[in-house]
């Protein structure tokens, strides 16, 4: 099939108007939030219901065509990069939020909604949606379920994983069902919990049911203002082994600090090396009490400011500062590497030392914006990509910080994904078989590769390859032989 | 078969390869040989020598939840049953972390007991702790109460290392609370009935210990008033740790017991306001529970959902529905029972939608027909047959994605090596 | 697996990147770091979905044109150029303060001259001789004189009062002719003009300020009605106010528009006009209308190459400031409001939320009015789709988010919707035309005035 018959089949599926094929025109889909490396698609369709999906997959999976589906691209590993060109589906106009049925704390949506209408959506009914990434402003519930996005308030509430009660999931071949509905407990392998977290591998969902939570009854959020980031981290530490709940902890140190005050004049002491905001709800009773704890905490770890956060508004501020810091390193440097490693609690202040001393090393600021909390690390390395020095550099640094905490008994990713970003990474953490397993699982879902092909295995990896091995080394008895060599000929048979 | 048997000592040594069931039997089914491995590597030998011997092999922690599922299909095959006992230590824990590494094989009071001296714990409550280990309670995805406050193991399972049948060795996840590297086979694996893999490993997230806890116990003489009750809590910005329907067997009326916990003022809030939304909903009385007379009643609440000793005419199944319909579907069933003559006792963790019913009497195969029937809505998966029936249809409606599943099965155990016969793939 | 398709085949291209002055600057284009939390906000996004219609993705096909990936001719770029309604929603919550006002005002000036330097031979396409014709009246003649366009207003006017309007309209002339929205647009036009010709009007009770105001060009004349309601609740809030001569349009269309040094003429003439007004003796300058205001914010950033013009421009907008904005400053007289029972909803005009970051002010006004219930409305800071000619030059979207802002607008029940720009009040006169609704658009000062004066106009009765 030529690239013309392809796109004029698509057209008749979702219009003129769903497609794109102009090459000027796909080169803005090269790339998400993650500009590393990118790659043009083929077509792009923005297909408005389940039946033109389920049309476009099948008529990829007959003509053996990627299909990589894509939210708002805000993403930060170079998920919905489009790495073998291919067909980009775009969720951007099925953005409808279909049903809410608080009884059973539950919501239907499309994939496209983006995670802050429908927060403003169920927040002005009482609840709210736990995952509440940074990106949330533009982010969808597609890409959110894509990523298993997080969010400050995960230390509490937890990931977006387990907030999602079922998608309706088109399969690579074009079939569709729903992997749940909102009943907790059904017998079968959890297909809604492998998907979440997939990056688009395992299905294009096109619905799904999640999970809402009422509105906790109180909210208190404070910050702790400290003269350097140590401190701060040994506050978190202090906080987790202490046995408190927060609903959220988050630092951000010196340079992120001067970038958010820049951008929203928080009146942040100059000077001040780190700030924690701290996040504590529930019911009323006693949220003082819990609050005035964790605060002498961390003025024991020697905090130089607390200031509460009076107002609802305040509380909005906070946050806003809070979540538009990575952005706001546009103000710093031209071009930032955004690390996202996660390390056991207990290693935050010895990491933070060491982030220091890399900086130093390569001679590049890097600011740190973090869900504490969960020792979930973001170091945000600051550098100018037209300098290759800077660019080598930076990549040092970033190679250096994933080491480290991987050694610190780390992993490679907390909330962004493996992409195409961490790929190379995944080989740090898991060997061979541990690839396997994943391979035998993708290989369930997507036997021809066709679904985002290219992304979470390393490279030289073909995850249908490695499921070939597998396959042959369970069937054909190859490692018998060496267990008759080793056991004698005579085996059961 | 005396092959076997040696080569699986090799791999183990002789004294933890029992030849002959060791008293064991999956629903009639005895193993030829129980193989007790003590380390990962001594597994993946043992399942290497079985796999190579086409034998049926059925992972084996504490055994009280063998109850669940058909009968295996071992067919001609050697039977062995793999236990995970050995495989009971902390492997890593740093306490200031919260989070801890155990052997599968670690029962959940062992690990309760190796965390509460450190004010920590894993809220996970499932029936017989003491005899339950955590790579079982997973593969079964076993529950307990307080998953309202605290989730299911879902929500804390963050890393493993499994044996798969093949007996390769692989691990997925990790140490740290949070973690998107690479698929989530966590998820996959936790209700898999070890038709995948066997764990060796899993590592938690911990929680602390609430400051304080209580519980309002609360009777009501009709189910209807129960939920009554439960729609009351839920729609109140009350955060109980636990709400359970307890109906004793032969017993008058319903209990509804919720648990409170975390701060004292909190606990306290929770003491002064349950009772009074209770009485509204038409409670008879309502008491407060402290103390021992609290921790003992969630530890009997705990066990209601067990399957591990039944009477030869008991039947346990798990209902699960949508929160707002489990009201009727629990009232269905009281009908039907008592159509059927059926004593019925429930554990229901009414605001999850999961409730265990335990019946007792002759007619209980009428009844479960009845109930697959005439509940379409909801599922219904028998946990525990006194009289093991293969035409029972335990797993009651097929999933959808059911050639998915078949599919990840064919991929991780392409010669049917684990628990053949018994999941319902 | 790769992929089965054989490759689309490479349109020849011919190169043609930024040149000259007026260039992006890629220092402002590099600020961008893809982050994408500008889609959201961005009203052409929201209603196509599309990447390239995003700020995002707009800036990205002036990163390609910028740096040779891509021929200021192609069509993608040119039309998202020209799609962008410039509304700026996106400079307000992107967090690494890109400057995108500025790049694409630049971008459109460079379009625009290539455009009339084409020769018809080479990749970019001359604009047609109508549309050079128009373009040089419209930008070059009818905006730079304000004689000329108070006599075109004047026509207007006479086409509208004569009746002849009405037999176009019914006859259905326009609509054969293809400029009916064009004409439902044409605002009724006030029946006197406000021409600046050193006016002093006094300060009511003690004199607190001196201003000046600009009267602008179609709000001096569709609007000076507003004018007037301005000055009056200036005086109110004991404001001398004078309308020094010689001053003119803003150049707003012109520099949204790409027509820069088209601009900097006017902003030099408004320039010298107020200084010879007395500038130096002036505690503000006044402005009423969103879209102006802005404009005459960024006279600076206009005219930062010319030496001789730069520290002028940086006096004249250190007083500037919007109507809204200096009540709220000075603190608005409340002592003489009176009260005014009824329901009001905001739409938020781009240039005063977004490029201004002018939002708490102006309701901070409504809410001071006794016995008005200001009610918000959804998507208050979407753009309602006027944004200067852009009903003109993209119809389509124009509408469909002139619909959305009306739908969002009329949900609220509000019996007055309150803005403080022309276009926009012209543009939800035209969507409320369209459904056949009669609520009344009333800008901000006109509810001031009112409640001072303590009359309801016959619209709100």
């Amino acid at each position: 099939m030529t690239h013309l018959e392809l796109v004029s089949e698509l057209r008749h599926i979702v219009g003129e108007r769903g497609l794109v094929s102009d090459p000027d025109a796909l080169m803005t889909y090269n790339a998400d939030g993650c500009v590393m490396d990118t790659h043009d698609p083929d077509v792009v369709v923005l297909p408005t219901t389940t039946e033109q999906v389920v049309a476009v997959v099948k008529l990829a999976a007959r003509e053996h065509v990627p299909v990589i589906a894509r939210g708002a691209g805000t993403g930060l590993s170079g998920g919905a990069t489009p790495m073998r060109g291919g067909i980009v589906l775009v969720t951007s106009r099925m953005d409808k939020i279909l049903e809410i049925d608080t009884r059973n704390n539950r919501c239907r949506v499309q994939p496209g909604v983006i995670n802050f209408e429908l927060t403003a959506f169920l927040k002005s009914r009482g609840y709210h949606f736990a995952a509440d990434p940074s990106s949330q402003k533009a982010c969808t519930i597609g890409g959110n379920i894509a990523n298993n996005s997080g969010g400050p308030h995960c230390i509490k509430y937890g990931v977006t994983g387990s907030h999602v009660l079922g998608v309706q999931m088109v399969l690579a071949d074009g079939s569709i069902f729903w992997s749940g509905e909102g009943i907790v407990e059904q017998p079968g392998y959890d297909l809604t919990g492998v998907t979440v977290g997939a990056e688009g591998t395992t299905c294009v969902i096109t619905e799904c049911w999640l999970k809402i939570l009422p509105v906790p009854e109180a909210t208190r959020v404070v910050m702790a203002v400290f003269n350097d980031i140590r401190p701060a981290a040994e506050t978190v530490s202090a906080v987790i082994a202490g046995g408190f709940l927060p609903a959220a902890l988050e630092v951000m140190d010196t340079l992120a600090l001067k970038a958010v005050n820049d951008a929203y004049q928080m009146g942040i002491p100059p000077g001040a090396g780190a700030a924690l905001i701290i996040e504590v709800d529930g019911v009323d009773d006693g949220l003082d009490d819990l609050l005035a704890e964790i605060v002498q905490i961390a003025k024991d770890k020697g905090a130089i400011e607390v200031r509460p956060a009076k107002t609802p508004q305040e509380q909005v501020n906070v946050w806003a500062a809070r979540k538009n810091a990575f952005g706001a390193m546009g103000r710093l440097a031209p071009t930032y590497h955004l690390v996202d490693t996660v390390v056991p609690r207990t290693k935050l202040p010895a990491i933070m030392d060491d982030v220091k001393r890399i900086s130093k090393e390569v001679n590049l600021p890097i600011a740190n914006v973090f869900h504490a909390g969960d020792g979930n690390l973001h170091p945000i390395v600051l550098f100018d990509s037209t300098d290759p020095d800077q660019n080598a550099r930076a990549h040092k640094a970033v190679e250096e910080i994933m080491r480290l905490s991987i050694g610190y008994g780390g992993v490679i990713s907390g909330e962004h994904g493996v992409g195409i970003e961490k790929q190379e990474f995944m080989s740090y953490m898991f060997n061979d078989d541990d690839l396997g397993a994943m391979a035998a699982l993708h290989e369930a879902f997507d036997p021809e590769d066709l679904l985002n092909p290219g992304k979470i295995f390393p490279r030289k990896v073909n995850p249908n390859e490695l499921a070939a091995t597998r396959r042959q080394a369970s069937t054909v008895p190859g490692g018998l032989a060496a267990i008759v060599a080793k056991h004698g000929e005579k085996v059961w048979i | 078969m005396s092959d076997l048997l040696i080569q699986l000592g090799s791999a183990v040594g002789a004294e933890h390869v029992t030849p002959g069931a060791d008293g064991l039997s999956v629903q009639g089914v005895s193993p030829h040989f129980v193989v007790a491995p003590g380390s990962v590597e001594e597994l993946s030998e043992a399942m290497k020598i079985a796999a190579a011997a086409r034998a049926a092999v059925i992972p084996w922690g504490g055994g009280t939840r063998q109850a669940l599922g058909t009968p295996p299909v071992a067919l001609d095959r050697p039977v062995v049953a793999m236990r995970t006992t050995r495989l009971n230590q902390v492997l890593d824990y740093t306490p200031d972390d919260m989070t801890i590494s155990v052997g599968a094989g670690m029962t959940l009071d062992e690990i309760d007991q190796a965390v509460r001296p450190n004010g920590q714990m894993l809220p996970m409550d499932v029936a017989l702790p003491g005899r339950s280990t955590v790579g079982g309670a997973l593969a079964c995805a076993a529950d307990g109460p307080r998953r309202l406050g605290y989730g299911t193991f879902r929500d804390l399972f963050l890393g493993t290392k499994v044996v798969e049948a093949g007996g390769r060795i692989s691990k997925a996840g990790g140490m740290t609370v949070k973690n998107v590297s690479g698929f989530d086979l966590m998820k996959l694996y936790i209700g898999s009935m070890g038709s995948l893999a066997i764990f060796t490993s899993a590592n938690f997230k911990l929680l602390p210990i609430p400051r304080a806890a209580a519980t309002i116990a609360c009777e009501f003489d009709t189910l209807e008033s129960v939920f009554a009750m439960a729609d009351a809590l839920h729609t109140s910005k009350l955060l109980p740790a636990a709400c359970e329907l307890v109906s004793a067997e032969g017993g008058q009326g319903f209990g509804l017991c919720v648990a409170t916990d975390g701060l004292d003022q909190a606990v306290a809030r929770h003491k002064r306001d349950v009772p009074g939304l209770a009485q509204k909903a038409g409670a008879r009385a309502s008491h407060v529970l402290e103390g021992e007379e609290h921790t003992s009643l969630w530890r009997r609440i705990n066990d209601l959902s067990q399957s591990a000793d039944l009477e030869p005419d008991e039947m346990v199944i798990r209902v699960a529905s949508l929160p707002s319909l489990l009201g009727s579907a629990l009232v269905a069933l009281q009908v039907a029972a008592k159509k059927h003559a059926l004593r019925l006792q429930i554990s229901a963790r009414v605001l999850n939608g999961i409730a265990y019913v335990r019946t007792r009497g002759t007619a209980w195969k009428a009844f479960h027909e009845v109930a697959l029937t005439t509940l379409p809505e909801v599922s219904i998966v028998t946990l525990g047959l006194g009289t093991p029936e293969p035409s029972v249809d335990v797993w009651g409606r097929p999933p959808n994605g059911l050639d998915v599943m078949r599919r990840i099965k064919a991929e991780f155990d392409p010669a049917n090596i684990l628990n053949p016969g018994r999941y319902l793939v | 697996m790769s992929t089965a398709l054989a490759p689309a085949p490479a349109p020849p291209r011919t190169l043609v990147g930024f040149s000259g002055k007026d260039s992006p600057e890629p220092a402002l284009i590099n600020t961008c770091v893809h982050c994408g939390l500008c889609l959201s906000s961005c009203p052409t996004y929201r209603e196509t979905g599309l990447e390239m219609s995003s700020p995002r993705g707009r800036i990205y096909l002036m990163k390609a044109v910028s740096e040779g990936r891509m021929s200021l001719a192609s069509e993608v770029f040119q039309g998202q150029m020209s799609e962008c309604l410039n509304c700026r929603a996106c400079e307000a919550v992107c967090p690494s303060g890109v400057q995108y006002g500025a790049i694409v005002e630049a971008s459109r000036a460079q379009i625009q001259t290539a455009r009339e330097h084409a020769s018809g031979t080479g990749p970019i396409r001359p604009q047609g001789a109508s549309v050079g014709l128009i373009r040089a009246f419209v930008f070059g003649r009818l905006f730079k004189s304000m004689a000329m366009f108070r006599g075109f207003s004047w026509l207007m006017k006479m086409y509208q009062v004569t009746g002849v309007q009405w037999l176009a309209r019914n006859l259905g002339i326009l609509k054969l002719m293809g400029t009916s929205e064009m004409e439902l647009m044409l605002p009724r036009f006030s029946s006197t003009f406000t021409v600046p010709k050193g006016q002093v009007y006094p300060a009511e009770g003690t004199k607190r300020q001196r201003v000046a105001l600009m009267p602008g060009c179609i709000m001096s004349t569709a609007f000076a009605h507003v004018h007037e309601a301005t000055i009056r609740v200036l005086q109110k809030n004991g404001c001398e106010v004078v309308l020094p001569p010689n001053q003119g349009c803003c150049g707003a269309l012109h520099t949204h528009g790409g027509d820069l040094d088209g601009g900097r003429e006017l902003a030099r003439t408004n320039i010298v006009a107020l200084e010879q007004g007395g500038l130096d003796e002036l505690d503000a300058i006044i402005i009423n209308a969103a879209g102006c205001g802005s404009t005459l914010k960024e006279y600076g950033h206009l005219l930062h190459e010319d030496p001789a013009w730069h520290d002028r421009a940086g006096k004249f907008v250190a007083k500037v400031k919007d109507v809204h904005e200096f009540l709220a400053q000075i603190g608005l007289n409340t002592a003489d409001l009176k009260p005014l029972p009824v329901k009001v909803t905001y739409q938020e005009p781009c240039h005063l939320a977004h490029a201004q970051r002018i939002t708490a002010q102006p309701r901070q006004l409504l809410n001071a009015i006794p016995g008005l219930k200001l009610v918000e409305m959804a998507e208050s800071s979407l753009c309602c789709g006027s944004a200067g000619v852009y009903n003109i030059t993209q119809p389509e979207l124009a509408s469909s988010l002139g619909a959305r802002k009306i739908e969002n607008a009329l949900a609220t029940g509000a019996e007055v919707i309150a803005t403080a720009n022309p276009g926009c009040a012209l543009q939800l006169a035209v969507e409320l035309k369209k459904k056949g609704r009669d609520v009344p658009v009333r800008y901000i000062v006109e509810l001031l005035d009112e409640s001072y004066r303590g009359v309801r106009s016959k619209s709100l009765a």
